[in-house]
């Protein structure tokens, strides 16, 4: 059986040490070693419904394709990291004005994925909009209420 | 106690903007899942599935895996007391398969370890010998004679027959000016929730049960797992968390693994919970599913476009269990026969066994694959007699206020023609030809049809007609004369065999055939408020839905209310959120309750303002805003 390593990881902007074995995903380290159970998994851990989408360094990452040990270093952002005294994130406030929230399992990464999207672009267009959640299963909501809440925040209004 | 029936001029919640009750939770990851369930000393589980179709079990030997380090429980179907827990019609179907398999995925044994790879070891060492049968893949080909039965009673694998007689079908199609065909085949469908079905039981002291599920339903899965384990209700306690939506797929009945992981508990002893989580792989290959069926419709049409005469020939293919099957074929017989307004029908669904993933329901639950066949036909028929689609529909359907034969009774509130009327409207349909807008990359193509669905499980209708598909033994005589419900008494009269009627002591007749839903709201002496209910929100914005009600009735805001749901620790009742009731039903139950509430609020609030010296009666006051106003004044 591979040893487990003591690495320290950035998460949501907090210094986490954890014992990570070396073939451990992000995914499992984030859920069952630090029970930040907001990544999801629809799929297998095979990359295929995107519930599990945490930023890394501000970009939407798949955490089941990612190994924990690979983490060291860099900013990791799971959806805990956003509300963390309960005050909403516009994002957040938005999704949930415009009703972008149905069974839930898939909001945590659309959240993110917008929250990266906007940070880079406060301005997209709705295309743009539709590409940044694209690699994100939804079984409830058709996909337009995201798309609204986002374009909702559009710097330009 | 008086339903007020006076129509609120305007709402100050209903038909507005209200965020759901469970958002903030959603939305900040808070929300709990049973698959994001992590209790100390918890064990996974994991269940070996047969690799074939169709096999006789020959033996089967766990002992290798009993042994590997970190396995606590090995179990097979001797394991667990009642193995024919999941079956409710139709006596088909084992948790644990002990003598034969008839599916791909079939469980035949599980097995509980400390951790999930130990667990997947040790299925490898599980050897199970089978003899492999011929499988049947295809319904024709299941009801030939000389095919191979799937269950040994059920002559060429014919599970059940449903059949609708209104007037006389080939009489009516003689007497037709035109006479159109049509063939149809669906396809199976699977519900694909976004979480995969996840349960975690464990056994308590005293022999109680603890079961955290992905379950629709946890007041019927309580009858049910106290079905399976010999266990009284009161000892039981089914919670449903957040889910990843229902589709139809999550009822009780339909997973076995739920049953199988408490028995699993039983197996590892008193405080040792169990969790079972269903892969994607194993939820896509042998998870209960929409099954296909072929329909073979003739219909007869005069010239000006009324409709004579309908056959329909339906074979549904059920997989490797009917009980679902047999209830949709029963929504579809209702369905038929009380959507269009045709003199004579014929209708027979014959529910057929294949070796494939066993019937289970979907959004629709039947009407889908009927409407699919029979509305493209209509198109079809519209188009030769040179009739608009939606004219050729309004000229057919059945209007508010007409006596259905099928129902015994007139239809009431019964809009189908407003609705064709205004989708029609909605969508363009005039302005657009069928064909709208060819790109080289699409076809957008506009269109309409009719739909119709019982909503409700079987208010008013009896647990005997939905189980027969007919009222009277005499009547289940003439389909199948040797069907389980029947027995012919020494003096020549068929009667149902007795017991029959009771469908299952521990679920209760009474609320299996009347189906109802309650609640309790309490409210506080700072006017906020709690709403218990019954049953589950899986998205659906069930919870927030009746918190509305409430706040409408009781003059507070929705904020000011908290739900608890779907947990049956709750001294609420309701078997759960399915067959699209829970509006109409537990609506109703919310808003008694509320109504109730408030009439006790304004008759304390007739004494206060008593002490102060104002004579008031409860109809002079009103709620708003977690105040009692007289009523048109600041008071």
């Amino acid at each position: 059986m591979a040893e487990q390593k003591l690495v320290t990881l950035k998460i949501n902007s907090a210094p986490r040490p954890v014992y990570v074995k070396p073939n451990w995903t992000l995914y499992h380290v984030l859920k069952i070693e630090l029970g930040l159970l907001g990544v999801k998994q629809g799929c297998d851990g095979i990359g295929e419904c995107g519930h599990c989408t945490v930023l890394i360094d501000g970009k939407p990452v798949y955490s089941c394709l990612v190994l924990a040990i690979e983490c060291e270093g860099k900013d990791i952002t799971t959806i805990e990291g956003l509300a963390p005294t309960g005050k909403l994130d516009p994002v957040q406030a938005a999704f949930i004005e415009y009703d972008a929230v149905q069974c839930g399992r898939c909001v945590p990464a659309m959240v993110l994925a917008a929250k990266a999207l906007l940070a880079k672009n406060p301005n997209p267009t709705e295309e743009e909009a539709k590409e940044a959640i694209s690699g994100i299963l939804c079984r409830c909501t058709g996909y337009y209420k995201f798309t609204d809440a986002i374009m909702s925040l559009k710097k330009g209004g | 106690m008086e339903i007020n029936r006076e129509h609120k001029p305007e709402f100050s919640y209903v038909g507005k903007r209200v965020p759901r009750v469970d958002a903030v939770d959603k939305v900040t990851g808070f929300a709990k899942y049973v698959d994001g369930i992590e209790l100390r000393g918890m064990l996974y589980g994991k269940i070996l599935g047969s690799p074939h179709p169709h096999a006789r079990i020959i033996s089967i030997d766990t002992s290798k895996a009993e042994e590997l380090p970190g396995v606590e429980a090995v179990i097979t179907g001797k394991d667990i007391p009642y193995n024919k827990t999941m079956a409710r019609v139709i006596n088909d179907r084992s948790l644990l398969a002990t003598e034969k398999v008839c599916y791909v995925g079939a469980p035949v044994a599980a097995v509980a370890a400390i951790s999930e790879e130990i667990a997947e070891k040790a299925l490898e060492l599980i050897d199970v010998k089978y003899e492999v049968l011929p499988s049947v893949l295809d319904p024709e080909e299941a009801m030939r004679p000389e095919t191979i039965r799937i269950y040994d009673e059920f002559e060429r694998n014919i599970a059940a027959v449903r059949r609708v007689r209104i007037g006389d079908a080939e009489a009516g199609l003689k007497a037709s000016d035109y006479v159109f065909e049509g063939t149809f085949k669906s396809n199976l469908v699977d519900q694909a929730p976004p979480d995969t079905d996840s349960t975690v039981a464990v056994f308590e002291p005293g022999g109680g049960l603890t079961v955290w599920a992905t379950s629709n339903t946890p007041g019927l899965e309580l009858a049910l797992f106290s079905r399976c384990f010999g266990i009284p209700k009161d000892r039981i306690r089914v919670i449903s968390l957040t889910m990843g939506g229902g589709y139809g797929g999550r009822s009780a009945g339909t997973h076995p693994a739920r049953y199988i992981t408490a028995a699993l508990a039983r197996k590892v002893g008193i405080g040792k919970p169990v969790k079972i989580t269903d892969t994607r792989e194993e939820e896509f290959i042998c998870s209960n599913v929409q099954r296909d069926m072929i329909h073979h419709f003739t219909i007869g049409v005069m010239k000006d476009g009324k409709i004579n005469a309908l056959k329909d020939e339906a074979i549904y293919d059920c997989g490797a269990y009917a009980d679902l099957a047999v209830l949709e074929a029963e929504y579809q017989r209702l369905t038929i026969g009380a959507t269009y307004n045709i003199p004579n029908i014929s209708w027979d669904s014959q529910i057929v066994y294949t070796n494939e993933p066993g019937s289970g329901a979907l959004r629709g639950f039947g009407d889908q694959q009927l409407f699919f066949g029979l509305e493209q036909l209509m198109n079809e028929i519209a188009d030769k007699l040179n009739m608009d689609h939606l004219e050729f529909r309004l000229k057919n359907i059945f209007r508010d206020g007409d006596y259905v034969p099928l129902l015994h009774r007139e239809l009431h509130a019964f809009a189908l023609d407003r609705c064709l009327e205004r989708t029609a409207e909605a969508i363009g349909l005039k302005e657009k030809s069928i064909r709208w807008n060819v790109s080289d990359k699409r076809i957008r193509a506009i269109g309409i049809a009719s739909g119709n669905h019982q909503a409700g499980w079987r208010a008013g209708f009896g647990s005997i007609l939905w189980r027969t598909g007919v009222r009277s033994p005499e009547a289940l005589y003439e389909l199948q004369p040797n069907h389980p419900a029947l027995v012919r008494l020494p003096d020549g009269k068929i009667e149902w065999r007795p017991g029959f009627e009771i469908v299952d002591k521990r679920i209760g007749k009474d609320v299996y055939d009347a189906d109802p839903s309650s609640c309790i709201i309490k409210m506080n002496e700072d006017g906020t408020v709690i709403l218990y209910l019954a049953e589950t929100d899986y998205g659906q914005g069930y919870t927030t839905a009746m918190a509305i009600i409430a706040a409408e009735e009781l003059g507070v805001k929705p904020e000011d209310i908290t739900v608890f749901s779907g947990d049956t620790s709750l001294p609420v009742a309701g078997l759960g959120s399915y067959a699209s009731r829970l509006t109409m039903i537990a609506g109703r139950a919310v808003q008694r309750a509320a109504i109730d509430l408030r009439n006790q609020l304004l008759a304390m609030a007739v004494k206060v303002f008593r002490e102060l010296d104002r004579v008031v009666t409860p109809e002079n006051l009103e709620v708003k805003e977690r105040k009692i106003y007289i009523k048109g004044t600041d008071k």
